[in-house]
């Protein structure tokens, strides 16, 4: 099958995972060149094509180029005849939309930036901010299970897998990574089958990769 | 005209402008019932509609009920394609997805972290380093922006015509404005990301859902309180 262009970014990253699983269960074959983090971004070769030198960054066949994880995304959806994992009509699309804005904004920002506290990327901080930052999460969460369980079709719109699971589950990859502890996760059985159901589905696993959950959640520690 | 629907905003709220403003540009109108912040928003019929009490918050006619401004802001733009906010093509659709949430991720969240955290003060334990962090990555940003606008003819970031991502980058630029950009950084580091906005801000049916710009002239000092 003819790719659809080139995709930078590397395979353990929630939005090169969400943009290679659309495209699997799009119908599509998109290229993945070595990226290696660091040094592929920071070529003269890359960098005038994405003067940001951010991933993922996608390229197609015309030349015509994009970053921004989701808008990719989105734009290989369409890509397949009738983008059936965009929703069939515009109120589908658009509670697609609240879903991928939802797991971006409200849970996997809360993830990036607790982790980004715990390996002392920020600077010292109080335990205060950091487990603010771990409740803030926890509502959205608790909303999220609570949702779920009201979803007979267990997909967040709709009967079938949409695009806003795809982008949830790498989020909920994630919290089981960073916020979600063994302990954690059974507080949320939904929104972790939620995760199970699109893995299993044919070719995500592969693209999902271990889920590599944690035992305990990353706990707030002083920073030197 | 019959309102689309209520939205359940604030008029100075970045998101709340931008949804506004879509809605204006394609020629619909739209119901802002009044909003008092921390009243409303607890009441019993709003939580009952949104369990979440996050506003901005949209209900149609119908019942159809939406959150998060940018799914709302994209759904109200769709309404309407002759407008062209979302684009002509597939791959215009695409660019302005990618501005908008390149405006909403590496603007709009990280100067509103710092106007939270030192205007509002609703961050508590907000750092020295957290501030630099955000403000280093919001003028990496807005240089890469200054950069593109310079290769836009037309000013506008896709085509000739104002579209979702114009709208969405003024109300994130303006929050830079009243954060990270004073008056030197706007005249003399960003002069195109800055006419950007007035080109926007300008725009004859847009202008009063954006109001006065609050810049600031200096941008905002970390204040160990």
């Amino acid at each position: 099958m003819k790719t659809i262009g080139k995709l930078w970014g590397y395979s353990a990253q929630r939005q090169t995972i969400t943009i290679l699983a659309a495209a699997a269960l799009s119908g599509l074959d998109i290229d993945v060149p070595h990226f290696e983090f660091g040094v592929t971004n920071r070529t003269p070769e890359f960098l005038e094509k994405f003067p940001l030198g951010k991933i993922p960054a996608f390229e197609d066949n015309t030349g015509f180029a994009l970053v921004e994880g989701i808008a990719i995304a989105r734009h290989v959806c369409s890509l397949a005849p009738e983008a059936v994992l965009l929703g069939r009509d515009a109120s589908e699309r658009a509670l697609i939309d609240q879903w991928i804005q939802f797991s971006e904004y409200e849970i996997s920002a809360y993830n990036m930036e607790i982790r980004a506290l715990h390996t002392g990327r920020l600077g010292p901080h109080s335990k205060e901010m950091f487990e603010g930052l771990i409740n803030r999460q926890v509502r959205f969460l608790r909303y999220l299970e609570t949702y779920l369980v009201s979803r007979s079709s267990g997909f967040l719109v709709g009967d079938e897998v949409t695009l806003a699971d795809i982008a949830l589950a790498a989020s909920t990859q994630q919290t089981g990574r960073v916020t979600c502890g063994a302990t954690e996760r059974a507080l949320y059985p939904n929104i972790f089958a939620h995760y199970d159901k699109v893995v299993s589905i044919p070719r995500m696993k592969e693209i999902f990769g271990e889920p590599k959950f944690v035992q305990e959640v990353l706990a707030y520690q002083e920073c030197q | 005209m019959t309102p689309i629907g209520k939205l359940y905003g604030h008029p100075r709220q970045p998101q709340t402008k931008v949804i506004l403003s879509a809605a204006i540009i394609s020629g619909l109108e739209i119901d802002l019932p009044p909003f008092e912040f921390g009243v409303t928003n607890k009441s019993p019929e709003f939580t009952q509609k949104f369990p979440l009490a996050k506003i901005p918050a949209f209900e149609d006619n119908e019942g159809f009920k939406l959150v998060e401004g940018t799914a709302i802001a994209r759904y109200v733009s769709s309404l309407v394609p002759d407008a062209s906010l979302l684009g002509r093509n597939a791959k215009e659709n695409a660019q302005i997805d990618q501005w908008v949430h390149f405006a909403e991720t590496e603007i709009l969240i990280p100067s509103n972290n710092i106007y939270t955290g030192i205007v509002m003060k609703y961050l508590p334990g907000f750092s020295e380093e957290q501030h630099k962090h955000y403000q280093k990555g919001v003028e990496r940003s807005l240089k890469f922006l200054e950069d593109y606008l310079a290769s836009r003819p037309s000013g506008l970031l896709v085509n000739g015509d104002l579209t979702l991502a114009d709208i969405t980058l003024a109300a994130a630029v303006q929050r830079a404005g009243q954060t990270v950009c004073g008056v030197k950084e706007r005249e003399q580091v960003y002069p195109r990301v800055f006419a950007h906005f007035a080109k926007v801000i300008n725009d004859e049916r847009i202008k009063h859902v954006f109001g006065e710009p609050g810049f600031v002239d200096e941008p905002l000092a970390f204040r160990d309180e």
